[in-house]
């Protein structure tokens, strides 16, 4: 019997490592973030700074009002600078995360960053898109006596016993990208100006409007996520008032695979779909696919051209954009948000108070005119992606 | 004489529908796109009718293998996980060795290879096949995110075969789930294999008392799942065109609810293949249906629960009362036989 166990447990460990060792190397920053081994030095830190402006960009990403924060006093979109942050001591911080994912990598990219320039120690728990156990990260995180809890909540709602009890064990929990406004147990939250990112990609849609009658495809993400939510609001304010344009909305769930199916059901029902809005870009080669069975994949000026605007700023939206079968995209400043959160956490840790309790990012809109010239301003133009040929048509998709 | 014909007639009919229990989700299924029809000019339409089916190819390729686990009275909750695993590291080692048929052999013998993990565990350490495969889930998982640094991995062209690939105009996932579907079948009807899948599930003691390979079969149909759930992910990854981390999460219960919608039986010793593919297509008919009607984004999940609890009920009422009480045809048979009484 032992040596069935000791052959079974071998397979295990071997083919375990195996894949580990066939798989490309892993980014570091899901890990712990390295010890600092003496006081830092001090160092400037960057404040958050909203994204340039594009040049030759037609719809400049414009800030709206956060979503209404009840016990968040104050609310403000990027711009106002934080006082320049040193840590006082070496604190240990918990990162708790929702999943992971391009994005969050991104952001976490930033937060290990300015960790390791303010010489904090990061402890980094990935909850898998699952709130319980999130909330058993949560806890632990409060046994371990970290000085403080960096949040992407799963479900706003069910976080808030575990926000409550960090509270009220001392650990002040600061949240980075998505906003948690009626939570009072969070004293710090950085975020994405979600509504204004979708706004920005209405405009653009608006902008494009010729007073025909026309259907837009609004794709939507998960149902129960802030930021989707945020940005399909965002998206429909400017076009409210268009009476010739038609919205037909479809969940996602954030589900590439649905995205496809989305499309292709809805070019089916309606094959003369004038625009889409894709609410993240990651499910682009979806969208691709289902265009191209839909015989409607092409780029932008050509005859059949679906005017499309994405959100994220991730490899494939750029692709896509620079490709230009896809018209505009809006850049998610990732990065600068994450930082804000780490600088805020070490500030309320040195007991100073930040200006305000609630950041808000927006995003900045490029266009497939002018985003190559910007490509240094976005974060999925530097990640490493291998581009591929579009397609071949498919019956059906 | 030709009444005694009839009733033989009609209680043979009845004794196939009872062993056919797919009879019911079809009935479901018929009843849905009507429904649709009525609300869509879209829907019955060969091209819809073509999307439904490809879009089913996902689920019903990996509900043939859940049909033989489930039907051991096992369960693998690890298969999204697999399907994912193989397909970003599959996609990663196409970039890096610019060979796609390194594609399909990881996806169908990693997966495999997984599978036997799965059967292995299970089957050596006697841990719940739950338990076992919900580790596996997160050990898969865990890997492929690694693989692949929780981003997307573009799906190189010669490698999409299966998910936009066609033969003869055929689109490969319209070929694969029948291809995969009758193989499946004829190994559950016609083989040993099949029987002793059956016979494990009906009472895994007596099988064992019987002589018969339980802990072979066991472990066999693990590796089945984890193959289908291999195929399954390289139709998703030619399809969608990129690997991202979230691909096949919770592509399990999705599987799972086509198999048991099909007929299989939960606690094991029933099953159907054809039954778990028409389960596939019912589940991807609802959201097909609602996208082409422009439905409230806000009730998907509401009539998606609605037509499930209703494909169960039709189940239930169907096959197990009014088809073990012989309703209708012994009420017929009744009044053939108070007629030809009353002439005589």
């Amino acid at each position: 019997m032992k040596i069935k166990y000791t052959a079974v447990l071998s397979i295990v460990l071997i083919v375990s490592v195996v894949l580990g060792a066939c798989a490309p190397a892993p980014t570091p920053t899901p890990t712990t973030a390295p010890v600092a081994t003496s006081a830092p030095a001090a160092a400037p830190t960057e404040t958050p700074v909203p994204t340039a402006a594009p040049t030759e960009t037609p719809m400049a990403a414009a800030p709206t009002e956060a979503p209404a924060a009840a016990g968040t006093p104050m609310v403000v979109t990027a711009g106002t600078p934080l006082p320049e942050v040193t840590a006082a001591k070496p604190y240990v911080i918990g990162v708790s995360l929702d999943s992971l994912f391009l994005g969050r990598e991104a952001e976490m990219g930033g937060v290990t960053a300015e960790a390791e320039k303010l010489g904090v120690t990061l402890k980094v728990s990935n909850a898998d898109n699952d709130a319980q156990t999130q909330s058993a990260q949560m806890q632990s995180f409060i046994n371990q006596k970290v000085d403080a809890i960096l949040l992407v909540a799963v479900d706003e709602n069910a976080i808030r016993t575990s926000t409550k009890a960090a509270h009220d064990a001392g650990i002040p929990v600061i949240t980075f990208d998505r906003v948690l406004p009626n939570n009072p147990d969070v004293v710090f939250q950085s975020g994405l100006d979600s509504l204004a990112d979708g706004t920005s990609c209405g405009e653009y849609v608006a902008a494009q409007n010729d007073g025909q009658p026309h259907k837009i495809l609004e794709l939507l993400g998960a149902l129960n996520d802030p930021n989707a939510i945020d940005r399909s609001a965002g998206f429909e304010a400017p076009l409210k008032d268009l009476t010739n344009l038609t919205i037909i909305k479809s969940p996602t769930n954030w589900n590439a695979e649905q995205a496809l199916a989305d499309v292709t059901n809805a070019f089916t029902a309606n094959p003369d779909i004038w625009a889409i809005f894709i609410p993240s870009d990651f499910m682009m080669s979806a969208i691709q696919t289902g265009l191209t069975g839909a015989n409607r994949f092409a780029d932008a000026g050509q005859p059949g051209h679906v005017i499309s605007c994405a959100i994220d700023g991730s490899p494939p939206g750029y692709d896509a954009t620079v490709a230009s079968w896809n018209d505009a995209l809006v850049v998610l400043p990732l990065k600068t948000e994450a930082e804000a959160a780490v600088d805020a956490a070490v500030q309320i840790l040195n007991g100073q108070t930040p200006p305000t309790k609630v950041e808000v990012f927006p995003g900045t809109l490029y266009t497939y005119q002018d985003i190559k010239q910007n490509a240094d301003k976005i974060w999925g133009a530097q990640a490493e992606l291998t581009p591929t040929p579009a397609p071949t048509a498919t019956p059906g998709s | 004489m030709a009444q005694k014909r009839s009733s033989q007639f009609f209680r043979s009919i009845l004794d196939s529908m009872r062993r056919a229990r797919w009879v019911a989700v079809l009935v479901g299924v018929f009843l849905l796109g009507m429904g649709f029809t009525f609300l869509s000019p879209a829907f019955l339409t060969a091209r819809n009718l073509g999307n439904i089916a490809i879009q089913s190819a996902i689920t019903g390729v990996m509900a043939v293998g859940m049909t033989f686990v489930i039907m051991t009275a096992g369960i693998d909750i690890s298969v999204g996980a697999i399907a994912y695993l193989t397909s970003a590291l599959g996609a990663a080692l196409v970039i890096q060795y610019q060979s796609p048929i390194i594609m399909y052999l990881i996806g169908i013998f990693l997966a495999m290879l997984l599978g036997l993990i799965n059967g292995l565990v299970i089957n050596f350490l006697r841990i719940n096949p739950l338990i076992t495969t919900l580790a596996t889930l997160y050990i898969y998982r865990g890997l492929g995110i690694h693989a692949n640094r929780a981003g997307i991995t573009i799906v190189h062209q010669g490698a999409r075969f299966f998910g936009i690939g066609t033969i003869a105009g055929v689109p490969m996932p319209l070929i694969l789930p029948i291809l995969i579907g009758i193989i499946g079948a004829l190994i559950l009807n016609y083989t040993r294999f099949g029987r002793y899948v059956l016979a494990i599930g009906n009472s895994q003691d007596a099988a064992h008392d019987s002589g018969l390979p339980v802990r072979q079969v066991l472990i066999t149909v693990y590796v089945v799942a984890g193959l289908c759930a291999g195929l399954g992910g390289l139709i998703l990854a030619g399809r969608v065109g990129a690997v991202s981390s979230d691909q096949g999460v919770n592509i399990e219960f999705t599987v799972i609810t086509a198999s048991v919608l099909g007929g299989t039986n939960l606690y094991g010793g029933r099953g159907s293949i054809l039954g778990s593919l028409i389960g596939a297509i019912l589940l991807v008919m609802i959201d097909n249906g609602l996208n082409l009607i422009s439905a409230s984004p806000y009730i998907y999940d509401t009539v998606r629960g609605a037509v499930l609890v209703g494909a169960v009920m039709i189940d239930r009422a169907s096959t197990v009362r009014l088809f073990t009480t012989g309703f209708p045809f012994n009420v017929l048979a009744a009044r053939h036989r108070s007629e030809a009484a009353s002439q005589s």
